[in-house]
């Protein structure tokens, strides 16, 4: 079966000026669909970084990384566009939004960018936000939202474009424990049910403990037994 | 909901959102497309007026006007344009088919007791003919008058001599410098050939003989003439010049044709338009720098929206026409707003110097088209810098 996600001595490394800081050294790691894998590490250890390479949003300096079997070092700027809106969905530590849209077409974003028509965004953007358990509130804008309502709209757009990888990053670090409890729920319903691999931040052990591998990055290398292969769960 | 149907979307909100940074940059740039039209509307109309003017009298009129320039030594007398040096002219320049001699004076009025000054004018008929002149009241003169103790008269000069009241002037006795004339006429609303520059509305014309008897030392100060079509205008006045200047010794001329001052106007015409130009250029410049700054800032300020849209999928040329699109919002704002302000002022300006107002629709549309014009302009660095944030932004920013 392919890895939704193949990374091969994957390096990143920022210049600050006449320092070069070592983000990421030489990360290995294979994620295989359905499989959720929990990060942590102290600040400053690489986890965001080797994220935004997971999710295109950044390009590795050196290794290979392979999304769902795709070499991505020769992809140009719009082909990773592409790649992640289709392959990728996103949930971010302060679940942000398009503050001038409305939940349910902050939902349907990703389907605009792909080309989907208007009717079939909608509906899927409400089936999403029912799934969440907010099509109620899915004419209300950002600003009317709480912060808890917010990550759950996050997530349904993470979900509506049936992404094959799924990235969080510290998705509950700022909900309270109810809350945190029923999005990480719904991420790994998500993960189980769809068969999407769910790479998730987190420093809540009740959260990592959920996952199928936990992985440790220290000072931009990956420290944990399993970090190429999938844990038994 | 398309992409672009999305980003306008996001371009009303933003922009109704930064109303009050927007408002001023709009401003520059409404006053700048207004100044803009306003030019482009007053050239047309400016050059329509001067055209109309020489509409009635045309192209082919010329004038000599004799100047006062000092004789030089070996002349004994003060050179003058006489009967002789006419008929020479007329001889000698046979493209000429009107020549009307004109004597002019401020001289004294009197009527019903009552006395007041006016330019007299000793003319021929031929002055009448080149001028277009019509009776409102009784005749016109005629070179058959020759001498004749006749008068006509302007229609504003009329109206001061009645006083207000309705009484017929014809066949009345009109005291020109203490010679008793009679009225024969008064003159329908004149409007003389452009290069005459006095108002034949409030003179009195007598022939041109009666001048010469009631006025001490008169003599002819300016030639009216009008050529045939064919010969340049510039040969018609050398050889009209040279004509004149073999009869009369001495005598210095300023030629000007019809043909030359039109010339000159669009001369400087185009030195307005230039001006004008100049001023709306700033402004537009002015405009479109503050509708780009307002962009760059929101650039700025916008960040993570930015960065947000690219993670979800947005292609870079998504995000550029996001930018441009609302730059040419606005600019389009500010052209709707400018064009018809422009066409407002050029209103009110041909409204106070009595010119016909016309503007062409293309005119106040071109604005609207340069105003989208300064968007494109305006708009491009924003969003080409917006265009090429890196969506890693969106991750730090969250």
């Amino acid at each position: 079966m392919t890895a939704v996600v193949e990374l091969e001595s994957v390096s990143r490394r920022y210049r600050i000026g006449p320092v070069t800081l070592d983000a990421l050294q030489e990360v290995s790691l294979r994620i295989e669909p359905g499989e959720f894998v929990a990060i942590t590490g102290p600040s400053g250890s690489g986890k965001s970084t080797l994220l935004h390479l997971m999710g295109l949003l950044d390009r590795a300096d050196e290794g290979c990384y392979r999304l769902d079997g795709r070499d991505v070092a020769a992809c140009s700027d719009d082909e990773l566009t592409l790649m992640r809106n289709r392959k990728i969905g996103f949930v971010f530590q302060a679940a942000p939004m398009l503050p001038r849209l409305t939940a349910r077409e902050n939902v349907a974003v990703p389907l605009v960018y792909r080309g989907v028509s208007s009717s079939e965004a909608t509906a899927r953007a409400n089936h999403r936000l029912d799934q969440v358990g907010l099509l109620a509130v899915a004419d209300h804008h950002p600003a009317e939202l709480s912060g808890g309502q917010l990550q759950r709209v996050a997530l349904a757009r993470a979900l509506v474009g049936n992404p094959r990888l799924i990235l969080a990053d510290e998705p509950t670090s700022a909900l309270d424990a109810a809350t945190a409890a029923t999005v990480t729920a719904l991420l790994i319903d998500a993960c189980r049910t769809a068969g999407a691999a769910l790479v998730m931040i987190s420093h809540s052990a009740v959260e990592t403990e959920q996952a199928d591998r936990r992985l440790m990055l220290t000072a931009g290398r990956l420290q944990g037994a399993n970090a190429t292969g999938k844990a038994a769960a | 909901m398309t992409p672009l149907l999305l980003n306008l979307r996001i371009a009303m909100s933003a922009l109704r959102d930064a109303w009050r940074r927007n408002l001023l940059a709009l401003a520059g740039l409404a006053v700048g497309i207004a100044a803009v039209v306003a030019m482009l509307g007053l050239t047309l109309i400016v050059r329509q007026e001067a055209l109309r003017q020489f509409d009635r009298s045309g192209l082919d009129v010329l004038a000599l006007r004799k100047t006062s320039t000092p004789s030089p030594a070996t002349v004994r007398r003060p050179p003058q344009i006489d009967a002789a040096a006419l008929r020479h002219l007329a001889a000698a320049v046979p493209a000429l088919d009107l020549i009307a001699p004109l004597q002019e004076r401020r001289g004294t009025l009197g009527f019903n007791g009552r006395t007041a000054q006016a330019t007299v004018l000793g003319v021929t008929e031929s002055f009448a003919e080149l001028n277009a002149l019509e009776a409102a009241e009784g005749r016109l003169l005629t070179d058959l008058d020759h001498a004749e103790p006749y008068v006509v008269i302007g229609r504003e000069l009329a109206g001061n001599l009645r006083g207000g009241g309705g009484a017929p002037l014809v066949g009345r006795q009109l005291q020109v410098e203490g010679r008793v004339l009679t009225i024969v006429g008064v003159l329908a609303p004149a409007r003389a050939i452009r290069l005459h520059t006095g108002d034949l509305n409030q003179a009195a014309l007598v022939p041109a003989e009666t001048f010469g008897r009631i006025v001490d030392g008169a003599e002819i100060s300016v030639i009216y003439a009008r050529h045939r079509y064919g010969p340049s205008p510039a040969d018609v006045v050398a050889e009209a010049v040279a004509a004149l200047q073999s009869q009369v010794e001495g005598l210095a001329l300023q030629a000007t044709s019809a043909a030359e001052w039109v010339a000159e106007m669009q001369r400087q015409l185009r030195l307005f338009t230039l001006l004008l130009g100049a001023t709306g250029s700033i402004a537009l410049v002015l405009g479109g720098t503050g509708i780009m700054n307002g962009l760059m800032l929101a650039v700025t300020e916008r960040r993570n929206e930015i960065g947000l849209r690219r993670a979800l999928g947005a292609l870079r040329g998504d995000i550029q026409s996001q930018f441009l699109c609302e730059a040419l919002i606005l600019c389009g704002i500010g052209g709707a707003v400018g064009a018809p302000l422009g066409a407002l002022v050029t209103r009110v300006i041909a409204w106070r110097a009595a010119w016909d107002y016309t503007l062409p629709l293309a005119v106040p549309l071109g604005g609207v088209a340069l105003a989208v014009l300064v968007g494109v302009a305006a708009g491009f660095l924003p969003a080409f810098q917006a265009a090429r944030l890196k969506p890693v932004v969106a991750m730090r920013a969250a």
